[in-house]
């Protein structure tokens, strides 16, 4: 049986999404996900 | 990375890019870059905390050559760039590919400023994952 890998604590994090309401990477409805966290905004 | 979002899209792929900063400076940026992605604002930095990502020293920040190259090219063409005070220039990013599951099947957390990974190294982890 292959080792289930643990789920990221980060896709139940609430972040502030794109419309200002709040979103989970939970929710989202692709299969993949590339997440960049950004230094700042300059 | 926008360049990709085509056949990323096409192949069940989304990107999310996460800030800290102030929501104009994000939609300034968004706009600016005409960035096809998400973005998603998270002041508090947990996120960060969470993922593990941490803070360059303030010798690395300011005075890796390869930090203050570009500033030194943008002051030979007399251009300066907007400096937005009040966020912490010294928090790292980072990279990484998530599957739905929560999976995280690629990280790289960055080490310093300039410690940034090749864009196709990223999309190609996140093609090869499916």
């Amino acid at each position: 049986m292959t080792p289930q890998m643990p789920r990221s604590p980060i896709m139940d994090y609430t972040f502030e999404g794109d419309d200002g309401g709040p979103f989970q990477l939970g929710r989202m409805t692709s299969e993949i996900a590339i997440v960049i966290f950004l230094r700042y905004v300059g | 990375m926008a360049r990709h979002n085509e056949k990323l899209v096409s192949q069940g792929i989304a990107v999310f890019v996460i800030g800290f900063g102030d929501r104009s400076s994000f939609r300034e940026m968004r706009h600016r870059l005409e960035s096809p992605f998400q973005f998603l604002r998270d002041t508090s930095r947990h996120s960060y905390e969470l993922m593990g990502l941490q803070r360059s020293s303030v010798l690395r920040t300011y005075l890796h050559p390869d930090v203050v190259k570009p500033y030194v090219r943008w002051a030979l063409n007399r251009r300066f760039p907007q400096l937005r005070r009040g966020q912490d220039r010294r928090q790292l990013g980072g990279d990484f590919v998530i599957l739905r599951t929560g999976e995280v099947v690629y990280e790289h957390r960055e080490r310093g400023p300039e410690d940034r990974p090749p864009v196709g190294e990223v999309a190609a982890a996140a093609l090869s994952a499916r």
